[in-house]
């Protein structure tokens, strides 16, 4: 029962790709929970969260396993190294996509408050640099994962942005506090989201490159 | 080999050490900063950030190196790998310790309010995990990594106490309004930091039992391949 390194390094990969489309999966339910309002979806994200995990610990034994039988050096290590990483990542997303259901599912039981806000170009943004993370990790195109990083300034500002709207509406309308505040959290979770994208990227950069991208400049932490 | 390969991992470990004793200090001054109103030392925090990084990227980097050179198997590989967990769970505590720091300026007009809520006793609950955590790492000794996963629950039932103290309050007085949502965060914010220990406290069981304790469950994802 031998099988080949590259064998086992595909099998990795495609472990990590079907992780990575359950993680995109759950945060367009858990946003499309949101805006529509609809529990059951929200339930559903909230239990489908197990697959994540377990993918991750899977996931996990693959990258022990391939260490300590193929002893992989250079460029395959850097891989293995980044796809130990990205599964993490992809982990924490799934995490925050029950975080977004659950706010969606108390948003659903609360009276239908209209606010407008700019949640839904974040949940855009966001998934889209969840997709572009990913595919620059599917075809090792590191132009795609540089583009990522560049739309967390965006996604910053529009965290801001939206919890400062949401505070003057807090602060008209104290019958809103509840709503408010869960759209708050959803923002901040987007904003999380996004963060775990730019990271991802920053793996697969290093992977194909050698070249660590983070704590390059501004390096600012969560700004949540 | 043997022993050049022993004598890197024991300064892998001491970089560790100092990482996790870098994230420690960190972390207090940032909440002293908050709850005493202290805009400098906040400032000292938000700059202190930069050795963080730093040494979480010279970290991962003899990580690799020793990965490269030396294949390690069996238990110099699991604590290699527990190594990078670590180190990357370090790094978003000293994150952590920035954001707060960042939120002693608003909230310092507000202090009264502050030490009215029970964020102080979260904080302190959540220092004494990490502490206890890197202890854990540093001393090999799985009963204070235990003890950490039990504390877990006290912050997540301090930090659900917060929200809804902070939701009727913003209700009563929208004075407050600004003041509380800073609370929220913070409160959250303290609550992953004992999620972080908790997750150094799961990598040290590990590491000694080789027993995963994380996401107990007992069933399987759908299409894993190569299994």
């Amino acid at each position: 029962m031998h099988r080949h390194f590259e064998e086992k390094i595909d099998d990795l990969k495609n472990n990590l790709i079907r992780m990575g489309s359950f993680a995109e999966q759950a945060i367009a339910d858990s946003i499309r929970a949101l805006l529509e309002l609809k529990a059951e979806l929200a339930d559903r994200v909230i239990s489908q969260d197990r697959q994540i995990n377990m993918f991750e610990m899977v996931i996990d034994r693959s990258v022990v396993d391939l260490l300590a039988l193929q002893q992989p050096v250079a460029k395959d290590l850097r891989f293995i190294l980044a796809a130990s990483k990205i599964n993490n990542d992809l982990e924490r997303i799934g995490d925050h996509a029950v975080n977004i259901a659950e706010s969606a599912r108390l948003c659903a039981e609360l009276t239908p408050f209209k606010a407008s806000t700019d949640i839904p170009q974040m949940a855009q943004i966001a998934k889209a640099m969840l997709r572009d993370s990913i595919d620059g990790f599917i075809h090792n195109n590191t132009d795609l994962c540089r583009a990522v990083l560049k739309s967390d300034d965006l996604i910053d500002e529009l965290n801001k942005k939206t919890s400062a709207d949401l505070v003057l509406l807090m602060k008209q309308k104290p019958e809103m506090v509840d709503y408010s505040l869960e759209l708050v959290r959803v923002s901040r979770n987007l904003e999380r989201v996004a963060d775990l994208a730019t990271n991802i990227a920053e793996e697969v950069i290093f992977a194909a490159e050698a070249t660590v991208v983070k704590h390059r400049g501004s390096d600012k932490g969560p700004s949540d | 080999m043997q022993r050049h390969f022993d004598r890197d991992l024991d300064s892998l470990k001491e970089n560790l050490a100092r990482m996790g004793s870098l994230v420690d200090d960190q972390l207090d001054a940032s909440c002293r900063s908050l709850f005493s109103g202290n805009i400098d030392l906040a400032t000292v925090v938000i700059d202190g950030d930069a050795a963080i990084n730093e040494m979480d990227n010279r970290i991962e980097k003899q990580c690799q190196s020793l990965l490269a050179l030396n294949q390690p198997v069996a238990v110099d590989l699991r604590l290699l790998m527990a190594i990078l967990k670590i180190n990357r769970d370090l790094e978003r505590m000293g994150d952590i310790a920035v954001n707060i720091a960042e939120r002693t300026a608003a909230l310092a007009p507000h202090r009264e309010f502050v030490r009215s809520t029970r964020l102080e006793e979260m904080a302190s609950i959540a220092l004494i995990m990490v502490r206890e955590a890197l202890d854990a790492f540093i001393n090999t000794y799985p009963p204070l990594a235990t003890r950490v996963l039990e504390s877990d629950d006290i912050v997540d039932t301090l930090n659900r106490n917060v929200f809804y103290r902070m939701v009727r309050a913003m209700q009563n007085d929208h004075r407050l309004i600004e003041a509380c949502s800073h609370i929220l965060i913070l409160s959250r914010h303290l609550e992953r930091l004992a999620d972080h220990a908790t997750n150094i406290a799961e990598d040290v069981i590990f590491l000694v039992e080789a027993k995963v304790v994380k996401h107990q469950t007992s069933i399987r994802p759908t299409g894993v391949t190569g299994e």
